[in-house]
């Protein structure tokens, strides 16, 4: 799993935020430094496939540069930042349209076999089934799945982001956790 | 668990963060166009209004200058060498001159 959000403030963010041109520019590398990497894995998850998940991170990274200056410390920096990552996110999957389809199990088969003859894929068989479980998952809960269980973000941090109730997410999360650990289980046992 | 087994083409985050760095750095260039494009402008409208030629005739000074920034001597000069200011109108003018 990854590393705890870092809810601290990063040393180069007021650079990032009201710095002189070079100053400004220095601090988006050091945040690219710190967050590029993070920031694919994350799209990666949402998107299922890295040529999506490449664009959505590069607009992402650009955004960043471009709004830092909003940034008002209300909520982390981290939560800030996902935030535009999975808005932009979820903005892609909306305009994409295969993930149109309504069942569970067909999309998780699509998924599946998409990740299956994906090069870039380097999981084994229980990451495969688990990651084309996270991908047949409806896109709000897919964010709200992959935010809590790989970014361990607390729910209220997760509730900030998403403008919803920690109590909806919570449900949202354990219905989308059953629903992956019931068609991973069943889907092991069969291979 | 590996949290992302995903790999990536080779160099692609030296290229991507070289394009995000290209895009994020081309907005001061613009910015810097559109003040060079702005002061080529004021320079432009400068130098038309300077191109003007300058008024030799009172009349042309009339039609450029608020009254009250006439030159009253001037019009007195111009229209008595003219024979054109009525002896009636002498008096008025003494009082301007004043």
């Amino acid at each position: 799993m990854a590393a705890s959000p870092d809810t601290s403030i990063p040393i180069w963010l007021p650079d990032l935020q009201r710095g002189r041109r070079r100053a400004k520019e220095r601090a988006f590398e050091a945040f690219l430094d710190a967050w590029h990497e993070r920031l694919y894995a994350h799209c990666r998850r949402m998107m299922g496939n890295h040529e999506d998940a490449a664009d959505v991170t590069q607009e992402t990274l650009i955004q960043v540069y471009k709004s830092a200056g909003q940034f008002e410390g209300r909520s982390s920096f981290s939560t800030w930042v996902f935030t535009i990552a999975s808005r932009k996110s979820l903005d892609a999957l909306k305009r994409r349209k295969r993930d149109r389809t309504v069942a569970f199990d067909d999309a998780f088969s699509q998924a599946h076999a998409a990740l299956q003859s994906d090069a870039l894929f380097s999981g084994d068989e229980a990451e495969l089934q688990l990651h084309a479980a996270i991908a047949a998952l409806p896109p709000r809960q897919r964010q709200v799945f992959n935010l809590r269980y790989f970014e361990e973000m607390p729910f209220s941090q997760i509730a900030t982001l998403t403008g919803t109730s920690e109590g909806s997410l919570k449900a949202s999360y354990h219905h989308a956790a059953q629903k992956i650990k019931s068609f991973v289980t069943a889907s092991l046992e069969l291979t | 668990m590996n949290p992302a087994p995903f790999t990536t083409p080779d160099g692609f985050f030296a290229k991507q963060r070289a394009d995000v760095l290209r895009a994020t750095r081309k907005p001061h260039w613009s910015r810097y166009s559109v003040a060079a494009g702005l002061a080529l402008l004021l320079a432009g409208s400068w130098w038309a209004v300077q191109g003007d030629e300058p008024c030799t005739t009172y009349a042309c000074l009339l039609e450029a200058t608020p009254l009250e920034e006439l030159p009253v001597e001037w019009a007195e000069y111009e229209l008595l060498e003219a024979g054109q200011w009525p002896d009636h109108l002498m008096e008025s003018l003494d009082e301007l001159s004043m």
